[in-house]
């Protein structure tokens, strides 16, 4: 395979996993955070969902 | 599109609800989370007769319908929104033959919502040797509804179970006990200005502080007529709830249940007197524990071994199969590895929920709850964070997810926070290499040695730091909590061999899929940082490396370009960057780098360091040999001193070092306050205690 081609595959990859970590940490949280405001908490002080 | 029959089991903790859950729906069943919450959600599918199916809902355990946990609060939310999607058709309610009494209390309160509700009697095989007749018939007409006796255990009456849901249409709706009785002229008023609701669901919505969703709280609660007027008004009226019940359901068992008292108790109570007593009780937990340790590590080294050495065969097989290149390098160097990382925790995993379900399964572990209970609330936590700190010394991360069983979310909060101190698996490669290199390798009389014995002050240690922690942060947390203690002792049985199997493949499941990928993305990101460079230094180290060492053999020669290379990588430079701040506790840019990379998990730290000393292969012999041949540039004397080697020690002991761990931390509070807040805690904790123990030893 050539180099160039498996460069670009490792920097694919790599994006993808810096995309999951970003996805998972910090973009989704916010999002879930943004729409879970809306609705009432749990019913336990303190737990985060208030 | 054949008709689905949505049903909801419910029914209170160790009534074998579980049993039931997986008799009906077999492995057509499915794990996932209430959303936005971390409560679990089992769901499955049951096959009906002439083609029709039953969605079977699997709600949380829950012994009232007055909720004091998150748990408890999806059952109220779910009963009293019809608009839910899982709104259930049908209510199956399972209760403990040895149990009715108390079980019937959520029976009668599913049952005064108006659903229509199915009683099943479970552990009818007991029946007999505990001394316990039941009049079916007679229950069925004083409860207003269908009872089926079944024995989730032998496989019985299950097909008794499937026929009543099948025919749930005709099932009364009638309520069990009055709402008017609980306090008369309060609920009549209710019932004038909302004659079409139910009286017992508009007194759930008023009292209940959980999320109803489409039900308008504000309309009925903030009424001035129907506002409740303090905290202790509101419970004296549960409480009278609570009375009116259990007179209906007294009366009901008087002419439906007959219990020879002699039978009822026996071997159960003489088990129950020494496994709860004060020294014999803790003495055989202790044991059992040990046993539990010792067969962790025993039989998970073998799979281990055979897992590393698959993956170790993989890597090489792809290597020598595919064509050379930089693509090649990150599946064989940085993928396939990273696989290996998250799949080589999988037997110690599994053979710690194993002995955690046959401890549950058996009845035992309620019983280790309520012994430890006394011991655990001086430090403000609760007899049920036993299971996860124990859980904690496999691994962090089932060990947080085991605490959504403590109620109180002060005490869950505290150990949550404290978990990550208990030694965890992923410490034990990091511990035993710095032990080997730092510590005399002398014995003390016969039998232990200095280094046995670090080994097992490390482990105390990791314990004490979490015990006492917890004891400060329920000091200065100032989170208003009931905190009570109930804890149900269920009969001791045979654990079932099935559910068991699910447990363990549920809770290994969820590591894979969930920790594994982040481990799996860090480690790519890794090897990139520790396989590109910034500059020309990284791009010709072969020619700069070739040119300095001229009379190096090509082995040599070999791992000396590859120690240039990652010396000027892009985690390298990272590396040099923190050095400032790790040279204070002994450590040089190198031990920076294995730092950083242990992030993505402790155990990390030994394969970087090979990388970084230019080791071949990760085998620890060699590693060792080389790091304590490893000079500071410094100072000239042995990098891996007593002092550095403690120094290193303690920092793994304290440090949070796991994103993993962070991750399900996240997920379990439902926000970064309390990872962060526990990262920053750990990592100051772990500094400063490094530096000082650097600072004096050295």
């Amino acid at each position: 395979m050539n180099i160039l081609v498996q460069n670009i595959l490792v920097l694919l990859v790599f994006a993808g996993a810096i995309g999951f970590i970003v996805r998972k940490f910090f973009w989704k949280p916010s999002m879930a955070s943004a729409k879970k405001k809306s609705s009432k908490s749990c019913g336990n002080s303190g737990c985060g969902c208030h | 599109m054949a008709k689905q029959i949505k049903v909801s089991l419910i029914g209170n903790p160790n009534t074998g609800k579980t049993s039931v859950f997986n008799l009906l729906t077999g492995l057509n069943q499915q794990v996932g989370n209430y959303p936005g919450i971390t409560v679990e959600k089992k769901e499955g599918i049951c096959k009906l007769s002439r083609g029709v199916k039953a969605h079977i809902l699997d709600l949380p355990g829950t012994y009232s319908l007055n909720a004091s946990s998150l748990d408890e609060n999806v059952v109220i939310e779910l009963l009293l929104n019809k608009k839910d999607k899982d709104f259930p058709d049908v209510a199956v309610v399972v209760s403990d033959v040895e149990n009715l009494k108390r079980n019937l209390l959520l029976f009668t309160q599913i049952k005064d919502l108006e659903i229509p509700t199915i009683l099943v009697i479970n552990m009818a095989d007991r029946m007999n040797r505990k001394g316990i007749t039941l009049d079916i018939p007679l229950l069925e007409k004083e409860l207003n509804t269908k009872i089926a006796l079944i024995s989730a255990r032998k496989n019985q009456g299950i097909d008794e179970l499937k026929k009543l849901i099948e025919s749930y249409g005709s099932l009364s709706k009638t309520p069990c006990v009055n709402a008017l009785s609980f306090a008369p002229e309060y609920f009549e008023r209710l019932q004038k200005a909302f004659p079409n609701e139910s009286l017992y669901k508009l007194w759930l919505v008023i009292t209940q502080d959980v999320n109803f969703r489409k039900i308008d709280k504000q309309d009925i609660s903030l009424a001035p007529d129907f506002k409740i007027k303090s905290e202790s008004e509101l419970k004296r009226l549960q409480q009278k709830e609570t009375i009116k019940r259990y007179q209906f359901i007294n009366n009901v068992l008087k002419k439906g249940q007959v219990i020879d008292e002699k039978a009822a108790t026996g071997m159960r109570a003489r088990l129950d007197r020494v496994l709860t007593h004060k020294f014999w009780g803790y003495f055989i937990f202790f044991c059992i524990l040990l046993l539990i340790f010792q067969t962790i590590y025993d039989w998970s080294s073998y799979p281990m071994d055979l897992i590393d050495e698959g993956f170790a065969w993989l890597s090489e097989t792809t290597k020598s199969i595919l064509p050379e290149g930089p693509f090649v390098d990150l599946i064989t160097e940085g993928i396939i590895p990273g696989l290996g990382g998250i799949v080589i925790f999988i037997p110690q995993i599994a053979f710690l929920f194993l002995f955690i379900s046959i401890l549950e399964e058996s009845g035992y572990m309620s019983r280790v709850v309520f012994l430890m209970d006394r011991v655990m609330r001086k430090f403000g936590l609760s007899g049920k964070s036993v299971v996860p700190l124990v859980s904690g010394t496999a691994c962090a991360i089932p060990a947080v997810m085991a605490t959504r069983n403590i109620e109180n979310w002060k005490e869950r909060l505290i150990t949550i926070l404290v978990v990550p101190f208990t030694t965890c698996s992923a410490r034990l490669p990091v511990y035993l290499i710095i032990i080997a290199l730092v510590i005399p390798d002398k014995k003390i009389g016969w039998i232990f040695s200095y280094q046995s014995l670090t080994l097992m002050l490390l482990y105390f240690l990791g314990f004490a730091t979490a015990v006492g922690s917890a004891w400060i942060l329920n000091k200065i947390l100032k989170i208003k909590s009931k905190s009570y203690f109930v804890i149900e002792m269920p009969g001791y049985k045979v654990p079932l061999f099935k559910n068991v199997a699910i447990n363990v493949i549920e809770k290994t499941k969820a590591f894979i899929f969930g920790a594994g990928k982040i481990i799996l993305a860090i480690s790519i990101i890794l090897w990139v940082l520790a396989s590109f460079g910034p500059n020309d230094n990284f791009n010709n180290a072969k020619e700069i490396v070739t040119e300095k060492y001229t009379n190096l053999s090509e082995q040599d020669l070999e791992n000396e370009i590859a120690s240039y290379k990652l010396e000027h990588s892009f985690i390298g430079y990272a590396g040099k960057a923190i050095e400032p701040i790790v040279a204070p506790l002994g450590y040089d840019w190198k031990i920076g780098i294995g730092i950083i990379s242990s992030f993505a998990a402790r155990e990390v730290f030994v394969g970087t360091l090979a990388t970084i000393y230019s080791v071949g292969s990760d085998e620890e012999e060699t590693i060792k040999n080389r790091m304590a041949a490893e000079v500071s540039a410094k100072t000239g004397e042995p990098l891996f001193n007593l002092a550095s080697g403690i120094s290193l020690l303690l920092f793994y002991a304290f440090a949070m070092q796991c994103m993993s761990t962070l991750a399900i931390v996240k997920r379990e509070t439902n926000g970064w306050k309390w990872p962060m807040a526990q990262l920053v805690f750990m990592s100051v904790l772990a500094y400063s205690i490094s530096l000082i123990a650097y600072q004096v030893l050295k």
